[in-house]
């Protein structure tokens, strides 16, 4: 199935916009089970990279992936603020992503939709569904799971770099 | 088809088969019970029948097949045999599997047992033909056999109650197609029928009424038999290729044969009566959100403390109350009896008893200890080949077993039994035993031991070393287990289920395996500890104990880069848990060691700081750690925290030392052994004022820190509410009179206990528990103290607790020895030399000849006690090992070199465990005694002395003086 058929059947689909570094992207509101500030977090020493710990939310333990580190963007100074949103996977494990700033909750416009340019950083290609051309900018459309399995030790064997060219 | 019918069914067939197994097994112990024989009849039978109601093709057949057997069987009283129970008993299983498919599908499973049936056919035929005459197998019933009404129903369905007979005859329903064509629906309406009833009912009627047709159909594959030479011989189970022949010839009237309908898989499954059925998903998704409000009363509970708010507090402790009473019972429901999966062992035994050509018995005690069910489930493969190493290579052939004294038949037992919050299974065999030496051999040969390891390994240990892959001790490696796999993985799947296990054997006596496992996995006890300000959890399971080691300790070495701490004369490896888990390195080391004990391997984990325990709540990690096996879970601490729980198992692989540093520290040991460990013990240390006091731990039974007030008043004396009983409160500042009288805040109290008796001393601040020498500098004139000892560096004072206690009760070790042996005549004392060269050891050693009543006459070392020798005769000989001048040993030696003292017993007392002395000393004592351990120190003594006093009489004056006693 072609990424266009794929939007189509989604055509109410709405999205939620979260900026990290200068990129915005785009999440499926369906898998975002809501959006937090920033959480007290335990640290899990010889953990993968992309793990900032776990937390707590209300009682369930997630872990959460920092975006930023995930696409190759140098850490959070001390102190700064982000947003986590909470996402649930296709295998039932929820996730909290740490982006730097939470947008909006948008209804995806067929009219901007495009396919994934060529142009686009080697990371962001691998995880777009296709892009939304905007005001502000060009808004990659994450797959959550393939975003998720970049995070995942064994599969990061695989190097994105190398996948991105299937 | 009917869901409620075949509800109905499954319950009932699987309450009929699941004693099925065991009566084969109690028919082949005695062939002739035909009470067992038609028990088992009859579950075969009401299966077939009731099969055939509903329409289950294959079940029915393999069912039938095995009815014809019996029924011939029984017609006959064909003697039963091994091989025919075997037989049977592969027809029962298929019967299960049958059932247990339909369970599982809500349809009849396609499994093909035509083999199955050929050969209970030809055995069928077999058992005809040996009996010489040759009989149509069950007779077809006749339907007009009687005039009278309950007669001709009795013709066709003879196990009806008296009651449904009634009501049949009642409403006319006489014949076999009488009952079929009114219905399932009328006919468990009748009074006395149940829906199963009416079910069975109907089953016997619908095959009464098609006997005949029915008889034809099941010879057909019997024909194709005949043409065949079918050996008897083909019952033997791993006989593949016999089966296949059968399975060939037997295809095509088979192909004929009505292929088994495919039911559609009803959505809802089918319940078992009694009781309902809950998907296990559901409870362990409540078991999850029980978990959550456990964590979420946590946090309200600490919240409302800080409020102060009474009304609060006590709503609070409602909840705290019901959260506890929910959690247990929720876990109680994922509790099963360990029944379930021990169900199996007597079966597996004879079946490998048989293969083996072995006799062995199965004794099983704590059937009903109950177990989390996903444990119970993780246990079943490696018990299985527990039971299978046992039956294989631990108990003798029936021959060798007659040679070594032992009867023919050998004896596997099962134990469980709980024990704070653990299950411990054993299983015991009566066998030849494992060979230290053998393992340590091959081992060596195997290059998992280093030559100079295997030298200087201990039995015990190298015992452990049967876990290890690739170690196997059995020299003609069987089909049925070990092929040098195995026990490593039985310790994996054990581990996995946060168990351990180890194993103990004595050669020509048999091999014991003890399995330990936590009761639930949901909820474990853990230690929670810090390391770099971040917290982690330690099961307990695995905790041996918990160590203060201060930098600047003596007990730390560094061996090619490794650190060590030397324990009880050992060196222990730590693992410094900051460089292992590359933590940041802001905090210094600050010295607490827990202490990991893994059966074969323990170590040291360094860490910052220890809380305390706790119960947590344990949940899975999500996918990022999976690779990383060192932690096994995490938890939500009551401040909202989440904490990381360690998995010991791999903990222990990251600590792997090299072999040479493991020579290193061997050398190391061997060195530092001149040491007496004799002399060392676990002290608690305490301030009162400016002083410093220390007292032997062996008395203290817990340290507590509770609020003054708790303290209260009786009469004039203070006491304490303890474990349901009142115990005196003795202020140790009161005793020495100095320090403030605390009667707010919280304070710190020793609970002594000595037998069944309490005290409580409270003292000011606890300092430490330390393993020292505790070697008294100078005596004290006060009967409080031993004297003046040096510990940590600084003069401390020795507290004599026995003064202590007497201060409480005069007649704390007086009123046990008004049961036992007292005289008031001095001469018929029995008289004990005890020789012991620690003031320390002789003041705790002492009061227990006053229990006792005997007299002791107290030598300092070897020497002494001969000089004592020389002048008087003891009736016993009480010696510490280690001593300067002339140790124990040597003593000993002395002793049994003289004719005159040739039989005055000698036993030995030391600190150390009794296994570590060797056994070639330990022949020369009648006994080995823990003088650290008080109570069976007593015991043991007294023993001791009373078998003296049977063995010789006393003076035939004492004996008078004796008898004249007994007769006031």
């Amino acid at each position: 199935m072609n990424a266009l058929v794929a939007v189509k059947e989604q055509i109410h689909t709405e999205l939620l916009t979260c900026l990290v570094g200068e990129q915005w992207i785009g999440f499926h509101v369906q898998q975002v089970r809501e959006v937090v500030t920033n959480q007290e977090r335990t640290q899990m020493p010889l953990s993968p990279d992309a793990v900032l710990g776990l937390i707590n939310l209300r009682g369930r333990v997630m872990t959460e992936l920092d975006v930023r580190k995930v696409v190759g963007l140098p850490e959070r100074a001390e102190g700064e603020s982000c947003h986590v949103a909470i996402i649930e996977s296709s295998s039932g494990e929820d996730f909290g992503l740490a982006v730097d700033d939470v947008g909006e909750v948008m209804l995806l416009n067929l009219d901007n939709y495009e396919p994934t340019p060529r142009s686009l950083d080697a990371i962001w290609r691998h995880v777009s569904e296709g892009v939304l051309k905007l005001e502000q900018g060009v808004l990659v459309l994450v797959n959550v799971d393939k975003f998720i399995a970049l995070t995942i030790p064994s599969a990061e064997q695989g190097a994105p770099d190398q996948a991105v060219l299937h | 088809m009917d869901e409620e019918l075949l509800a109905e069914f499954l319950t009932e067939s699987n309450e009929n088969l699941s004693a099925i197994e065991q009566q084969l097994m109690d028919l082949e112990a005695n062939p002739q019970d035909e009470e067992i024989l038609g028990a088992i009849f009859r579950a075969i039978h009401t299966v077939k029948g009731s099969c055939g109601f509903l329409g289950l093709v294959g079940l029915e057949k393999v069912a039938h097949a095995g009815e014809n057997l019996l029924s011939k069987i029984r017609s006959l009283k064909f003697e039963m045999n091994a091989d025919l129970v075997s037989l049977l008993l592969e027809c029962a299983d298929a019967i299960t599997s049958l059932l247990d498919g339909l369970e599982a599908e809500g349809a009849e499973p396609d499994i093909d047992y035509s083999g199955l049936i050929n050969r209970l056919h030809a055995a069928e035929r077999l058992v005809a033909t040996m009996d010489g005459e040759e009989k149509p197998a069950a007779e077809p019933v006749q339907e007009n056999a009687g005039s009278d009404a309950l007669a001709e129903l009795k013709t066709w369905a003879a196990d009806v109650s008296e009651e449904a007979a009634g009501a049949l005859v009642n409403n006319g329903l006489l014949s076999a197609q009488a009952v079929i064509d009114v219905g399932f629906a009328k006919l468990k309406e009748l009074d006395g029928f149940t829906a199963g009833d009416a079910l069975k009912l109907l089953g016997v009627a619908k095959v009464a009424a098609n006997s005949s047709s029915k008889e034809e159909k099941a010879k057909l594959p019997e024909k194709v038999a005949e043409k065949m030479d079918v050996e008897p011989a083909s019952t033997e189970v791993h006989q593949e290729s016999n089966v296949e022949i059968v399975k060939e010839k037997a295809s095509e009237p088979q192909a004929a044969a009505p292929v088994p309908v495919k039911k559609k898989a009803s959505s809802v499954k089918p319940k078992s009566a009694g009781s309902i059925r809950v998907d296990v998903g559901l409870l362990d998704s409540l078991m999850n959100q029980v978990g959550e409000l456990v964590l979420t009363r946590n946090r309200l509970v600490q919240m409302v403390q800080a409020s102060g708010n009474m009304e609060f507090v006590r709503v609070s402790r409602d909840i705290d109350h019901i959260t506890e009473q929910l959690q247990s019972q929720l876990l109680r429901t994922r509790m099963q009896p360990i029944q379930s999966i021990w169900n199996s062992v007597p079966r597996i035994v004879r079946d490998m008893g048989k293969q083996l050509e072995k006799k062995i018995s199965v004794v099983m005690h704590g059937e009903e200890t109950e177990l989390d069910r996903t444990i119970l489930n993780a246990l079943k493969d490696p018990l299985t080949h527990i039971i299978r190493n046992s039956c294989d290579h631990g108990i003798e052939m029936p021959n060798d077993r007659r040679k070594a004294g032992k009867p023919d038949e050998g004896t596997l037992r099962l134990s469980a039994s709980q024990e704070s919050g653990f299950i411990v299974i054993l299983i015991e065999d009566d066998g030849a035993g494992i060979d230290a030496e053998r393992v340590k051999k091959k081992a060596v040969t195997m290059g998992v031991l280093t030559e100079e390891q295997g030298e200087k390994i201990s039995d015990k240990a190298a015992l452990q070393l049967i876990f290890h892959a690739g170690l196997s001790t059995a020299e003609k490696v069987s089909n049925l287990s070990g092929r040098g796999v195995g026990m490593d993985v039985v310790r994996t799947e054990i581990e996995k289920v946060g168990g351990n296990v180890d194993i103990s054997s004595e050669p020509g006596k048999g091999t014991t395996l003890r399995i330990r496992i936590p009761l639930t996995l949901a909820i474990i006890s853990a230690m929670i500890v810090s390391c770099q300000n971040q917290r982690f959890a330690i099961p307990q399971m695995s905790i041996q104990e918990l160590l203060s080691a201060p930098k600047d300790s003596q007990e730390w070495r560094v061996i090619g880069g490794q650190t060590f701490y030397r324990l009880r004369g050992k060196l222990l490896p730590i693992m410094r848990l900051k460089e292992k888990l590359q933590l940041s390195d802001s905090i210094e080391d600050a010295g607490s060691i827990v202490v990991i004990d893994l059966g074969d391997r323990n170590f040291g984990v360094l860490v910052d700081q220890i809380y305390g325990a706790e119960e947590i709540v344990v949940k899975p990690l999500g996918v990022h750690f999976q690779h990383l096996g060192l932690y096994g879970g995490c938890s939500i601490l009551g401040d909202g925290i989440v904490i990381p729980i360690f998995d010991c198992n791999e903990l222990a692989n990251l600590m792997q030392l090299s072999s040479e540093v493991e020579a290193m520290r061997q050398d190391e040991e061997d060195d530092e052994s001149d040491f007496s460990e004799n002399e060392l013990q676990h002290t608690l240390v305490f301030s009162q004022g400016k002083q410093r006091f220390a007292i032997p731990m062996v008395l203290i039974e817990r340290l507590e820190l509770f609020p003054a007030e708790r303290i209260e008043y009786s009469g004039t004396s203070e006491v304490l509410q303890y474990r349901d009983d009142v115990i005196p409160v003795i202020r140790w500042g009161d005793l020495i009179e100095v320090g403030e009288r605390l009667c707010s805040g919280e304070v710190y109290a020793l609970i002594l206990s000595d037998g069944h008796k309490r005290m409580c001393l409270q003292v000011e601040q606890v300092e430490d528990i330390l393993e020292t020498p505790l070697e008294i500098k100078t005596q004290s004139d006060d009967p409080l103290f031993l004297g003046t000892s040096v510990v940590d560096g600084m003069a401390t004072e020795v507290i004599d607790a026995f003064e202590v206690v007497k201060k409480v009760d005069v007649n704390w070790f007086a009123r046990r020895s008004s049961n036992l042996s007292s005289s008031d005549d001095i001469s018929l004392r029995q008289k004990i030399l005890f020789v012991e060269d620690a003031a320390f050891f002789r003041n705790l050693v002492m009061p227990i000849f006053d229990v006792l009543d005997y007299e002791a006459w107290v030598a300092k070392d070897g020497i002494e006690a001969c000089k004592i020798l020389e002048e008087r005769r003891p009736d016993l000989i009480l010696t510490d090992l280690e001593m300067p001048n002339m140790n124990g040993y040597e003593l000993t030696d002395w002793v049994r070199g003289r004719e005159e003292f040739d039989d005055i017993p000698i036993v030995a007392l030391t600190a150390t465990p009794v296994d570590d002395i060797d056994v070639a000393h330990r022949d020369k004592f009648v006994e080995v005694m823990l003088k650290l351990d008080r109570q069976s120190l007593t015991e043991g003594l007294s023993e001791v002395m009373a078998n003296i006093r049977k063995q010789k009489p006393l003076s035939v004056e004492g004996a008078v003086i004796v008898d004249a006693d007994d007769s006031i």
